[in-house]
C-alpha cells in the first residue's frame, strides 16, 4: 500500500480520537485483478479490475457509525470520518449495552508471494487457458452443445489502523478457474460445473490443471443426460466430500457465527459445551491453511486468527468471533471479521471450514449401505439458522442397494434439521479434501473453502419429482 | 472538465487506439442504512460509491475496464479495455452498440422524501417500527432500512448520451420467535422507489404474527397435491423460472430449457407474463438499460404462448432483431464493474378471475406456499425447493404452517397444470403477480 494512504489513515484516526470516540478504525482496500470469460469458444469478457476505497468505523456507547468512499482525497476522507463520527454519536443516544473492543497494540504484516507471479504472465497466456478448457470440454462428447470457461485472478491489499494501536497490512493474491458444460440430447439439457483455485499464483494450476477441471464439468453434464428424477422421501445418505463440505458450512458453520448467535438467530445459542452431533464429528475453521481459497492471515479488523475447533467429537466448543462479538461474549476474537471490499462493514464470516477426517474407508461407507442414496457434488445450499432447517442441492444422486450404485438421479434437494443431521452421522471417512467457494451473507460475498471427507447420515429428506 | 466530457474524451482515445465501438457507463450512488439487530440499533452506515466502466470492442471482441472514484486516470482505463478487446478472437455475431434514440420518462422513480432522509430520521423510523412488535414469544427483531439516491449515465461511440436518476428505499425484516421448545422465524422485505409505496408498519406486524404462528408448524407428507403459490415464492417460479429462462443469451447458447420453445404453447391459456421496464414506480424501471437502449414493455408469454425473448444489443444483433432494453450488468443495473448481461426488469403477470377463497375451496386439501429460498435449474426447468413459508390447507381452509417440506416440479409441467389465476395482484420486489393454483404438485416430507 502506498505511503500516501497510510499517512491519510493515520492522520484521520488521530482526528477521530480527538473527538472522543470509544473505538475507531480506518481500512484502505485496493483490489487489482483480471477476469476472463470465454463462452462457446469466444471471448465473452476480459475485464481488468482496479479499485481503491476507504472504510471508516467509529464506536460510541455500543453503536457503530460506518462510512466509506471511493474518492480518496484528504477532503473526502475527512468528510467520511466526520460523518462516521456523527452517525455513531447520533445512534449512541438510543442506548444499548455498551462494549469495548480489545486487542493488543501491534504492527502486523503478511504478504503472500506467489511462486509464479500472475502479473508477469501475458494476458494472452491466460486467455489460452480458457480456450484450452473449452477445447477439452467439447472433446469429451458430441452432446456437449455449450461451454463456459473462466479465469479470475485478484490481488487484495488491505491497510488498517485502529485506535488500540494496531497497524496491519496484508496482501493476498488468489486465482481460480472454472468450467461449465451443457450437454443436450433429445430435448434434455444438463449442466456440469467444476472449479479449482486457492490463494497464491500460477503454481495453483500445477496442483490441478485446468484441463482436469474442464473434463470433470463435461463428464458430469454428459452423465446427467441419462439421470432420472430423485426418489422423494427419507433416506440414509452418503455425502461425498464436496457436498459434506458445503453441508457443514451452510447447515452448521453459519449458526456458529457469533453475530448471528447474539442476534437471536442461531439454533446454537446457549449450546456451548453441549452435545450437538455424533462423537464422530469434529469441525474446524482454520484461516491459517496456506494455499486454500479461504486463507486469511489477518482479518478485516487486523486480527490474526490461529484456527478454531468449533465442534470437538460432537461437543460445541466455540463460536466464531470478531472484535464486537468477542467483547460482548467475554472472549477474544478468532480473526473471523471479513468485509467485501471497502463499502461493507466487517461481519463474522467463515474462512476454511471443514469436518475432520474419520477412520472409515470410502468403499466401506457404501458397501455397508443396504438401501439409501449416494449424493455427489453441490449446486448450492442455505439454512435458516434460527430454526436449523437447511436445504442443499447436489449435482448427482445415485440410488444405492446392497452397497451397489444403481440409478443416477438429478436435481435432488436434501433437507433436514442441522442438529438432527449431525446427531445422525453414522460414519466419517478418511478422505478429507477441500473445495474453493464463494459465500454470501448480508449481501456480502467472500472467498472461502469448504472441506470434508465422505460422510454417512441417517434420515435425510430428499425432495424430487418422483 | 465535467464527468461527461471526461467520458467523451475517453471514447475518442479508445477509438484512436483501435476500438471500433466504445461505451462508458457511469454510476454515482449515495446510500444511508440503519441495521437493527435483536431489537437494538447497531450500525448506522453511509456510503458513497462512484465509478466508470468502459467497454471497448475490436472486431466484435469485448474488452472491459473500470475504475472507482473520481480522480480516475482514464488513459489507463482506456488502454486496458482496448488491450483486453484485442486479445479475443473476432466475433462476427456482434453487430453494433445502440444508436441514439429518445428516452421515455417513467413516473414514480424519484422521491424527494427518500432523497432527503437523514441518518437520524432513518434511525427514528427504525426505532418506531421496533416498538410496533409487542407480541408474546417474540425473541428477536432484526431490521435493515436503506435509502439511496443514484445518478447514472451512458455515453457511446454512436452518439448515445443518456442520464437518469432515482431513489430507492429497501426494507428487510427478520423476526424470530421461541416458546421454550420450538423456534420459528419469519421474514419479509421489499424495494420501492417512493415512500408512499411501502407500509413498513404492516409488514413488521405481519412478520411478527407469522413468526409466532410458525411455532405451531408441522411437517406435511410425501404425496401429490394441489398447491396455491402466492407472494415471494412466485419470484422463484415466474421471475427466475420463466422470465430469466427467456434470456436470449442462454437461449442462443442452448443453455435454457426454453431454448427451442419460442412461439410454442407452454402453458394454459390463462397465463400472460410481461416484462415491463416502465411500470410506474417499479424497482427496475429506468429510462434506458445499461447500454442505452430505451426501457420498454415486452410480452413474454401471451395466452400460454412464448412470444419474445429478453435481449441486449449483442443477442439482438445476433438474432437480427431489436434489443428489448434488458441489458444489465452482472452486479445489477447500478453496477459499473461487471460485464454486460441480460436480466428481466419488472415482471407482471396478468390477473385471472379467481378470488383466494375460491382457490382454497378448489384445493380442499393441499398447500398454500408463500416463500422458498430456492431457485430453479434453468437448464432443465426443474425446481425442487424447501417451503420456507407456507400453510397446510384442509377442508378449503388455511390451517397450520408447514415445515420440513419440499415441493418439486418441472416448470413446463407446472405451467400446464395451472388451474386458476387470482384476480388480485401483489408486488414483491420486481414481480407483480396474483396467486396461482396448480394441480398435482409433488411434495416430500418426513412421512
Amino acid at each position: 500500500m502506498e505511503d500516501y494512504y497510510k499517512d491519510l489513515s493515520e492522520k484521520f484516526l488521530d482526528m477521530l480520537l480527538s473527538l472522543g470516540v470509544n473505538f475507531a478504525d480506518l481500512r484502505v482496500v485496493e483490489l487489482k485483478g483480471l477476469r476472463i470469460e470465454v463462452a462457446d469458444g469466444r471471448l465473452k469478457e476480459l475485464r481488468f479490475i482496479n479499485e481503491k476505497g476507504l472504510a471508516v468505523r467509529c464506536l460510541m456507547a455500543g453503536q457503530w457509525g460506518f462510512t466509506s468512499t471511493s474518492i480518496l482525497t484528504p477532503m473526502e476522507v475527512e468528510k467520511a470520518c466526520k460523518q462516521a463520527y456523527e452517525l455513531a454519536k447520533s445512534a449512541s443516544r438510543r442506548g444499548k449495552e455498551s462494549f469495548q473492543p480489545s486487542c493488543k497494540p501491534a504492527k502486523l504484516s503478511s504478504r503472500v508471494i506467489p511462486i509464479i507471479d500472475p502479473s508477469l504472465i501475458d494476458v494472452e497466456e491466460k486467455f489460452k487457458i480458457c480456450n484450452e478448457m473449452e477445447r477439452v470440454m467439447r472433446g469429451i462428447s458430441n452432446s456437449i452443445k455449450s461451454t463456459n470457461s473462466t479465469y479470475f485472478e485478484l490481488e487484495e491489499n488491505i491497510y488498517l489502523v485502529n485506535s488500540l494501536g494496531l497497524q496491519a497490512e496484508c496482501s493476498i493474491p488468489s486465482l481460480i478457474v472454472s468450467a461449465t458444460a451443457y450437454a443436450s440430447e433429445a430435448g434434455v439439457i444438463q449442466r456440469g460445473h467444476d472449479s479449482h483455485g486457492g490463494t497464491g499464483g500460477f503454481e495453483l494450476l500445477k496442483v490441478r490443471n485446468p484441463e482436469d477441471v474442464a473434463q470433470k464439468a463435461s463428464r458430469d453434464a454428459v452423465e446427467l443426460l441419462s439421470a432420472k428424477g430423485p426418489p422423494a422421501g427419507k433416506h440414509t445418505c452418503v455425502l461425498d466430500s464436496e457436498l459434506a463440505g458445503v453441508f457443514i458450512h451452510e447447515a452448521f458453520g453459519h449458526a456458529c457465527e457469533a453475530d448471528i448467535v447474539l442476534h437471536g438467530g442461531s439454533i446454537l445459542e446457549e449450546m456451548l459445551g453441549k452435545k450437538v452431533g455424533s462423537e464422530k464429528v469434529t469441525v474446524k475453521d482454520d484461516p491459517t491453511i496456506k494455499g486454500l481459497y479461504g486463507y486469511l492471515p489477518i482479518d478485516c479488523e487486523g486480527i490474526s486468527g490461529s484456527g478454531t475447533i468449533i465442534v470437538d467429537k460432537g461437543l460445541l466448543r466455540s463460536y466464531l468471533h470478531n472484535l464486537e462479538t468477542s467483547a460482548l461474549m467475554g472472549t477474544t476474537s478468532t480473526g473471523n471479521a471479513r468485509a467485501q471490499g471497502y463499502s461493507s462493514t466487517p461481519i463474522v464470516r467463515m474462512t476454511n471450514t471443514f469436518i475432520e477426517k474419520g477412520d472409515w474407508k470410502v468403499d466401506e461407507l457404501l458397501q455397508d449401505l443396504k438401501k439409501g442414496v449416494y449424493a455427489q457434488g453441490s449446486q448450492y445450499g442455505y439454512v435458516d439458522t434460527a430454526e436449523g432447517e437447511f436445504v442443499f442441492k447436489c449435482v448427482k444422486l445415485y440410488v444405492v442397494e446392497n452397497g451397489e450404485q444403481k440409478q443416477l438421479c438429478r436435481d435432488a434437494a436434501l433437507s433436514g434439521y442441522t442438529l438432527n443431521v449431525l446427531m445422525n452421522v453414522e460414519a466419517v471417512a478418511n478422505d478429507l479434501s477441500f473445495k474453493p467457494g464463494i459465500c454470501g451473507k448480508d449481501g456480502q460475498l467472500v472467498r472461502v473453502t469448504t472441506g470434508a471427507p465422505h460422510v454417512r447420515v441417517r434420515d435425510v429428506i430428499i425432495g424430487g419429482l418422483a | 472538465m465535467g464527468l461527461l466530457d471526461h467520458c467523451k474524451k475517453a471514447i475518442d482515445e479508445a477509438l484512436r487506439l483501435g476500438a471500433e465501438a466504445v461505451d462508458v457507463y457511469g454510476v454515482d450512488v449515495e446510500a444511508i442504512r440503519v441495521e437493527v439487530r435483536k431489537n437494538n440499533i447497531e450500525v448506522s452506515k453511509a456510503t458513497h460509491d462512484v465509478g466508470l466502466g468502459l467497454r471497448a470492442i475490436v472486431r466484435g471482441s469485448m474488452g472491459y475496464s473500470y475504475a472507482s472514484g473520481l480522480g480516475v486516470n482514464m488513459s489507463d482505463v482506456v488502454r486496458k479495455a482496448v488491450k483486453a478487446a484485442k486479445v479475443g478472437y473476432p466475433d462476427p455475431d456482434f453487430k453494433d452498440l445502440p444508436k441514439p434514440s429518445s428516452y421515455p420518462s417513467p413516473q414514480g422513480t424519484y422521491d424527494d422524501e427518500i432523497a432527503s432522509l437523514t441518518p437520524e430520521e432513518l434511525t427514528d423510523l427504525a426505532t418506531s417500527l421496533i416498538k410496533k412488535v409487542k407480541m408474546n414469544n417474540i425473541y428477536s427483531v432484526n431490521i435493515v432500512i436503506e435509502s439511496s439516491k443514484f445518478k447514472c449515465f451512458i455515453v457511446n461511440s454512436n452518439g448515445v448520451e443518456g442520464a437518469d436518476e432515482g431513489t430507492y428505499l429497501s426494507f428487510l425484516v427478520y423476526i424470530t420467535a421461541r416458546d421454550g421448545v420450538n423456534m420459528s422465524s419469519s421474514y419479509d422485505g421489499d424495494v420501492v422507489r417512493t415512500m408512499k409505496d411501502i407500509d413498513m408498519e404492516s409488514m413488521i406486524t405481519r412478520t411478527a404474527q407469522e413468526a409466532v404462528r410458525g411455532l405451531k408448524a408441522r411437517p406435511y407428507r410425501t404425496t401429490k397435491v394441489p398447491v396455491i403459490l402466492s407472494g415471494k415464492v412466485l419470484l422463484a417460479v415466474i421471475v427466475e423460472g420463466i422470465a430469466s429462462a427467456l434470456n436470449a443469451d442462454l437461449v442462443q447458447r442452448g443453455r435454457s430449457y426454453m431454448a427451442t420453445r419460442l412461439n410454442e404453447k407452454i402453458s394454459v391459456e390463462a397465463l400472460t407474463i410481461i416484462d415491463d421496464g416502465l411500470v410506474n414506480g417499479g424497482p427496475l424501471t429506468r429510462r434506458f438499460d445499461v447500454e442505452g437502449t430505451p426501457r420498454q414493455r415486452t410480452v413474454l408469454i401471451e395466452g400460454g404462448f412464448v412470444r419474445s425473448l429478453l435481449h441486449n444489443s449483442y443477442t439482438s444483433g445476433k438474432a437480427r432483431t431489436k434489443s428489448t432494453g434488458n441489458a444489465s450488468r452482472s452486479g445489477g443495473p447500478l453496477d459499473f464493474r461487471g460485464q454486460v448481461t441480460i436480466a428481466p426488469s419488472n415482471v407482471v403477470v396478468e390477473p385471472g378471475d379467481w378470488s383466494l377463497e375460491e382457490m382454497l375451496e378448489e384445493v380442499k386439501y393441499g398447500l398454500l406456499i408463500l416463500d422458498t429460498h430456492d431457485a430453479p435449474n434453468i437448464a432443465t426447468g426443474e425446481l425442487s425447493a424447501m417451503i420456507t413459508h407456507g400453510y397446510i390447507v384442509e377442508g378449503g381452509e388455511v390451517k397450520d404452517p408447514v415445515k420440513q417440506t419440499l415441493f418439486a416440479f418441472n416448470i413446463i409441467d407446472f405451467a400446464k397444470k395451472i388451474k386458476a389465476i387470482g384476480r388480485e395482484r401483489s408486488k414483491h420486489f420486481n414481480l407483480y403477480s396474483p396467486p396461482i393454483l396448480a394441480l398435482e404438485v409433488q411434495v416430500s416430507s418426513k412421512a
